[in-house]
């Protein structure tokens, strides 16, 4: 495959291998399995009835509880079920606090005692039969208003299981407050009272009261199926949502790992991708290995233009060198042998500035490959340096240029500076640069300075000349030589500067120095102590 | 052997104007120069008893590397300046690691190219190896295993030693750390960069007044290091 050849076609996922769709049908599935739930949600009223222990069921424990704390607040003598004419005191508060009255009713259906008072029908007989409609509503008077309450005979047997009168719980209001008003303390005191007579809650069977009851719990069990109803689906969906986003996420989240992986020329590619399949996943990995197929080849390309360019460079180099070498060692030998007599002034004159021309072509030569070398991405060799020995080497080196301008090239290095880890060849070049624009501007003086700053150290070249007509600030190029101030049309020389500083993870930073003049700065950071 | 009178040097260069300069100028400055335009006629010019090559890279019929490794292999003691318009950082350390002496990038100012010739032609004198070797103010005597800086005698340990004489044996040649690894600790030696830096850095805290502004044991970046006589000291 060639980096010219057309992208393979996009083969179409089929609508069963999408996404959306397999989303669709895993959540209703789901909600199909929701609704075949609902008979064993029906049976959830009918256990109710089946279980074969009442007092282990809560629900059912309520109105078991319901009568015994009616039934306990009688007496049982000689075998034979008695209510006393008045209750123990602490029982009689006891119901009352939880908003209970009590009926007594006896063998000829008269009513024998109740409480609250209020609700006496004295003389009244108790007309409804065991077999009647239950409950009972029973109007009654507290404290002068009238109440609706609600009345559960409970028969009370004797030994031989003859019934000797009914026990009759009276609940106020509706039969909404029965379940909930009977919970807590009750549920305690009457297991107590439970204890304490050793009834079975067998022998409080009450098939009527048990049905209404019942059914009260079964309309409880409704509720609690529709919130259910609403409940279920909403986790079931959750749950699916949640296993379908890790199953489908686990693969994206891989091939994103994957192809996040750094690339560069020579580094093996991320991938090959996973592509088993014929969804969206599949599709998207076939994609990104037919693009890394591509980008193979593309880097390839590049790593060959990269070495071409590198070639072309080194012959560039070569074939502007060598001609150069040669005008240069024939003007200094022409310029050496060209004695007075020989020559005239102004032969030698045309030399010297022959001489001069040659050696700057000779700089921008260097400048200029060095920059198309750096363009090139040719590695940096990185070296820990002194910077002081640098700032020496460069002002000693370049002491007699700064001379031959009557101009004085100083340094003013500040503290004990660290080493900093640096491409030593290019880092000079780039300050050579920077003092050569200097001394060009500077009036008298150009000061290059090593200060440290922090964890870094601040590299200065300062002159004493006009300064900069821009504004303080990182260095930009183009404002520059909008402004003349570039000594070449192109900037060669700041521009290599630049791409040295920034290949170090710096920048130029233009500013005034303390002479007024121009002074470019830019930070390393220090090494070692 | 005078360093200038009879000191024979062959150029070998293929571009005809620098070599015809080349030579001119080295016989004005007192050398015999021999040329040879390729590989081919540099291999002749070998058969000759020959006291320098300054080796262009760049020749017609093959790489000047080669060569170089070819005399470094058969003419061991027969110093090499590379006379080069490759300028890379890498090169310079290939062509140093395949045994050049010298490493001089075209273009070249011809008294720099003159002095150091001189100098590699000092310093590979034969006679020299248990002499006291001097340098500015530096000196070192290989017998007594003594190094002083003017009258101060300096507290070196043997390794530290063994490198400023090599270093003071080869003055103004730059060497890469693993060169001097080589040669002064030996090819058996399992060390790193790491380990040069640490002994040139003990070695400057001796020699240097500033050891971190050295004038004698100078940095040459990207490359390595180079033991030289501060300017003002071989002035005087």
């Amino acid at each position: 495959m060639t980096s010219g050849e057309p992208l393979p076609p996009i083969v179409r996922t089929p609508w069963h291998g999408r996404l959306s769709v397999r989303l669709g049908v895993l959540v209703g599935a789901g909600l199909t399995a929701l609704f075949l739930t609902q008979p064993s949600l029906e049976s959830l009223g009918y256990r109710f009835t089946s279980l074969p222990d009442p007092r282990l069921e809560d629900r059912y424990s309520i109105y078991t509880n319901l009568m015994l704390g009616v039934i306990a607040g009688g007496q049982l003598e000689q075998g034979q079920w008695t209510m006393a004419p008045s209750l123990a005191p602490s029982y009689r508060r006891f119901l009352e606090e939880n908003g209970m009255g009590f009926l007594w009713v006896d063998e000829q259906g008269l009513v024998v005692d109740c409480f609250p008072a209020a609700a006496h029908p004295a003389g009244v007989p108790w007309s409804h039969p065991l077999s009647a409609r239950l409950p009972y509503e029973y109007p009654i008077q507290v404290d002068g208003e009238a109440h609706s309450w609600r009345a559960f005979p409970i028969p009370v047997a004797n030994d031989e299981e003859e019934e000797i009168g009914h026990v009759v719980a009276l609940l106020p209001g509706s039969e909404n407050r029965t379940t909930a008003e009977f919970r807590g303390d009750l549920h305690t005191a009457v297991n107590n009272a439970l204890q304490y007579y050793a009834w079975r809650t067998e022998d409080l069977w009450d098939p009527p009261l048990h049905d209404h009851l019942l059914n009260h719990a079964t309309k409880a069990g409704i509720r609690m199926r529709r919130i259910l109803a609403i409940s279920i689906p909403v986790v079931f969906m959750v749950l699916l949502g949640v296993m379908i986003s890790v199953v489908f996420t686990r693969r994206l989240s891989s091939l994103i790992q994957e192809a996040s992986q750094p690339l560069a020329i020579g580094s093996d590619l991320p991938g090959p991708f996973r592509d088993a399949g014929r969804d969206e996943l599949a599709q998207l990995g076939r994609a990104l290995n037919g693009m890394r197929d591509r980008m193979g080849v593309l880097l390839e390309d590049l790593a060959d233009q990269e070495n071409e360019r590198r070639n072309w460079i080194a012959q560039v180099s070569h074939d502007i060198r060598t001609p150069l070498a040669a005008l240069i060692v024939c003007l200094e030998r022409a310029a050496r042998s060209a004695e007075p007599e020989q020559v005239d002034q102004r032969t030698r004159e045309l030399l010297q500035a022959a001489l001069f021309d040659a050696e700057r072509v000779r700089l921008l030569t260097d400048d200029l490959l060095e920059v198309a070398r750096l363009d090139a991405g040719e590695s940096m060799r990185f070296e820990e340096l002194l910077p002081e020995e640098m700032i020496h080497e460069l002002v000693r080196g370049m002491a007699p240029l700064a001379e031959s301008q009557g101009k004085k090239l100083i340094h003013r290095i500040e503290g004990v500076t660290p080493s900093v880890k640096a491409d030593g060849r290019l880092l000079f070049r780039a300050l050579e640069n920077l003092v050569r624009n200097a001394l060009r501007h500077a009036e008298q003086t150009v000061e290059v300075g090593l200060v440290v700053h922090g964890g870094s150290l601040c590299f200065r070249v300062a002159d004493d000349g006009p300064g900069f007509p821009v504004a303080p600030g990182t260095l930009d190029l183009a404002r520059l030589k909008q402004l003349g101030q570039l000594s070449d049309s192109s900037g060669l020389g700041l521009r290599l500067t630049n791409r040295v500083v920034q290949a170090h993870d710096s920048n130029l930073v233009l500013g005034t120095s303390a002479a007024g003049g121009a002074q470019v700065t830019f930070e390393l950071p220090a090494a070692g102590p | 052997m005078t360093l200038s009178s009879d000191a024979r040097i062959l150029v070998v260069e293929d571009d005809r104007r620098i070599r015809e300069e080349l030579l001119a100028a080295l016989r004005e400055a007192g050398f015999q120069a021999e040329p040879a335009g390729t590989m081919k006629d540099a291999r002749l010019g070998l058969c000759h008893p020959v006291d320098l090559v300054l080796l262009d890279l760049g020749l017609p019929d093959g790489d000047g590397l080669d060569l170089c490794q070819q005399i470094n292999r058969d003419h061991p003691a027969l110093p090499v300046i590379i006379l080069t318009a490759r300028d890379g950082p890498d090169q310079r350390v290939r062509g140093l690691d395949v045994g050049a002496d010298d490493y001089v990038v075209k273009p070249f100012h011809l008294p720099e190219l003159l002095a150091r010739v001189r100098t590699v032609l000092r310093r590979t004198a034969p006679e020299r190896s248990l002499e006291k070797v001097e340098l500015g103010r530096l000196w070192a005597e290989p017998q007594a295993r003594a190094a002083g800086c003017e009258d101060r005698s300096l507290r070196l340990k043997p390794r530290e030693f063994d490198l400023l004489l090599f270093l003071l044996q080869n003055p103004g040649r730059a060497w890469t750390r693993q060169q001097l690894l080589d040669r002064v600790w030996g090819s058996h030696f399992y060390g790193t960069d790491r380990t040069v830096d640490v002994h040139i850095g003990r070695l400057r805290a001796e020699i240097e007044r500033n050891p971190r502004a050295p004038l004698y044991l100078k940095t040459v970046w990207g490359v390595g290091y180079r033991l030289e006589a501060p300017v003002d000291e071989l002035a005087e």
